[in-house]
């Protein structure tokens, strides 16, 4: 403990510095180019799973455009942190008030998870853009663009973020591999790949960790990190559910939800990812798969995430119990 | 008549024989006052409906002790200097009136309020630590989320509402007393509406004094009270009826929004329901409704609430095939209470998430489902750059 030795955390370490670095997106990444060539930048509005380069690629503007000043000039908010739209506009305010640093003309404000904002706040947040063209302009991410408002959309221009394919993850995994001087087998590939599903973030957290414990990283390795990562208790509340056992199996579920702070998306996620491994007969599987999908839509549009889960689990037993 | 008394007050029992119903319990506050000195507890938490006799109860005791009677009640102030000038001094002294001893009555502790009355409840709690005379606190609703530190300092009493024999039986005596002509029937009837709350019988009877012969006819000048239900009453009109009507009008009349309503269904569906197609079907409209409070919250679009709350309520009393014939105990959610409990190692995960977050450009929920992979770093004393002190660490090691 005498010296202490810091290691970078690898998504920073190796996220990108330039639009011609980012992984995949090569469609969205050559017409930024262009913006950055002619420094006019619109309004961006970028919708897209996790991991898949959004803030990536608004940093990696923000670097092109204003060089090493870049964050004097960016300012970085997260909708689903900040409380609510006043926070978002006091901030943009005092932000925007003064003048950008360098030879450009406008300063950027990147609003991560801009869907958590309620549509109040995003015709608030529509207003912001209006009065601050002059000095600002705005980069929108989002999971799913459905949950933005239309006059937003209408004032974006709009790019939609796919999965990373699974060569262009596999290569930023090999090159990572190689610079930290960790081998990755060919099964420890595959399994980084499976468990991260194009999720470039999870693949290279998984990748990092697996890396703490071996130093050839083969699947069993990697398998056994992602496990850990992904506890047991979920599986187990999905099984007792199954088996009858429905009392049990929520109060189990509120406990891991509670003490491990799980969202309600991240125990459907592992809820599928279980149910895929559980040995069932294809009907029942098939309508579990059903269930699941449905109530992952109702997390995203419900108001309490526990209630659709709950929700789940009985359906899930219901299910379990039928002949 | 030259007393101009309310007869709610005027015939407030003088002792405890004269207490309706509830004779176990009166039973027990007066053991416990009598023999104060050995109790465990310093305090009774007597919890009951409107109107069974919460407040008669610890007037009666004192009157039949010949103790001194010092009473706060909801028109006082409740603020932490208040109560302490009020009660705090009184429970230390001796009285100055010759009397065989004190007890001090604090009325609708529930109705303390959180902000205005700021401080009130931990005042009311160190009051009751010290205090060295027997005190007796009233709330109508045991469940309060308010009551919880309070319950584990008390001694818990809680009575039940007055069963129509024993009302009709009071209201009888009541009438005799005043030379009404009322017919058995008719107070039958008053006892069958009260649904429980004695002083509102008595307040009915009082209002039809003036008649001469008093018949059913009568009764429709007293307006059917829109009585706040309890979650128990709401709970046993959504598992036990499929009428739409009486089972959306127990859920606006409910002294709980649809939002708790929703939290205690969640709890008892399971136990109430046994077949799991019904658990499955209820549970179904719940997470309808709770979908529709999402739009609603999202679009403040709060007109709607009826939808989500109908959806809630109608679909979780049709999901059963036929009424159980049962008695479940419907329990309180527990889900607050485990969230309460964590409170401060959530609050820590959070301030953690926040800080991985700004070190890795991104939200504290995102910084949640990664953070099982930095333990696992951590754990391998790989020291990770996230600018966190060591308790911080120590947390995400955990």
């Amino acid at each position: 403990m005498a010296e202490e030795l810091f290691e970078q955390v690898w998504t920073e370490k190796y996220r990108p510095q330039l639009l011609n670095d980012v992984v995949g997106q090569t469609e969205i990444v050559s017409r930024l180019q262009s913006f950055v060539e002619n420094k006019t930048l619109q309004n961006l509005l970028f919708a897209g799973p996790a991991g898949t380069g959004k803030t990536t690629c608004a940093i990696a503007i923000a670097r092109e455009l204003f060089g090493d000043n870049w964050r004097g000039n960016f300012l970085e908010l997260n909708a689903s942190d900040e409380r609510g739209i006043d926070v978002v506009r006091v901030k943009v305010k005092d932000f925007a008030r003064t003048r950008p640093i360098g030879n450009v003309p406008y300063k950027i404000i990147y609003l991560d998870e801009s869907d958590a904002l309620t549509r109040e706040a995003q015709q608030a947040l529509r207003r912001t853009m209006e009065d601050y063209t002059a000095t600002c302009r705005f980069i929108l991410a989002c999971n799913y663009n459905s949950k933005i408002i239309d006059p937003i959309k209408s004032r974006c221009a709009f790019f939609r973020f796919l999965p990373v394919a699974q060569e262009d993850v596999k290569a930023r995994l090999q090159m990572i591999g190689e610079k930290e001087s960790v081998a990755i087998s060919d099964d420890g590939m595959e399994a980084l790949l499976e468990v991260s599903g194009g999720d470039l973030r999870q693949a290279i957290n998984l990748l990092q960790a697996t890396a703490s414990t071996v130093k050839q990283i083969n699947a069993e390795a990697v398998y056994k990190v992602a496990a850990k990562a992904r506890p047991q208790d979920i599986e187990e509340c999905v099984q007792k559910a199954f088996d009858g056992k429905f009392e049990e199996a929520r109060s189990q579920l509120d406990g891991v939800m509670i003490k491990q702070g799980l969202s309600g998306e991240d125990v459907v996620r592992q809820m599928h990812q279980c149910v895929l491994k559980m040995e069932l007969p294809q009907e029942k599987l098939v309508t579990l798969l059903d269930k699941i999908g449905e109530y992952n839509f109702r997390i995203i549009e419900g108001a309490d995430a526990r209630i659709q889960v709950v929700a789940l689990l009985a359906q899930i037993y219901a299910i379990g119990k039928e002949k | 008549m030259t007393n101009k008394l309310p007869w709610v007050e005027k015939y407030r029992p003088a002792n405890t024989s004269e207490v309706v119903g509830q004779a176990g319990s009166v039973k027990a506050i007066l053991d416990f006052v009598q023999n104060f000195k050995q109790q465990p507890e310093k305090a009774i938490l007597l919890t009951g409906p409107v109107g069974s006799g919460k407040t008669s109860i610890a007037i009666a005791v004192a009157e039949e002790l010949g103790y001194e009677l010092i009473q706060m009640n909801a028109s006082d102030y409740r603020k932490k200097d208040q109560i302490e000038a009020k009660i705090g001094c009184a429970c230390n002294q001796q009285s100055l009136i010759p009397s065989n001893g004190k007890l001090i009555l604090v009325d609708e502790v529930d109705g303390v309020h959180g902000n205005s009355d700021r401080g009130g409840m931990a005042t009311l709690g160190k009051i009751v630590d010290k205090t060295c005379f027997p005190m007796i606190l009233t709330a109508t609703d045991k469940w309060n989320q308010k009551l919880r530190t309070l319950k584990k300092k008390c001694r818990g009493i809680d009575l039940r509402k007055v069963d129509i024999r024993s009302m009709a039986k009071r209201l009888g005596e009541i009438a005799e007393k005043e030379g009404m002509n009322i017919d058995e029937t008719v107070i039958a009837e008053i006892s069958r509406r009260a649904e429980g709350d004695l002083r509102s019988a008595i307040n009915d009877i009082e209002t039809l004094s003036g008649i001469d012969k008093i018949t059913m006819k009568d009764l429709e000048v007293l307006g059917k009270r829109d009585r706040v239900k309890s979650i128990f009453d709401t709970l046993f009109a959504i598992y036990k009826s499929k009428d739409p009507k009486t089972i959306m009008q127990s859920v606006w009349d409910c002294d709980k929004s649809p939002n708790e309503i929703m939290l205690w269904l969640i709890e008892t569906i399971p136990k109430e329901y046994e077949k799991p197609e019904e658990v499955a079907k209820a549970f179904d409209a719940i997470s309808r409704a709770d979908v529709f409070t999402g739009r609603i919250a999202r679009r403040g679009a709060w007109t709607f609430m009826s939808y989500s709350a109908e959806l809630m309520a109608l679909g979780t009393a049709l999901a059963k095939e036929q009424k159980y014939n049962k008695f479940t105990r419907y329990m309180p959610p527990t889900y607050l209470m485990r969230m309460g409990r964590t409170r401060a190692s959530r609050a820590m995960r959070k301030q953690v998430a926040g800080k991985i977050g700004e070190q890795l450009h991104c939200s504290r929920k995102r910084a949640k489902e990664q953070m099982p992979y930095f333990r696992q770093m951590l754990k391998k004393k790989v020291n990770l750059n996230l600018e966190l002190d060591k308790e911080e660490v120590e947390f995400l090691k955990k």
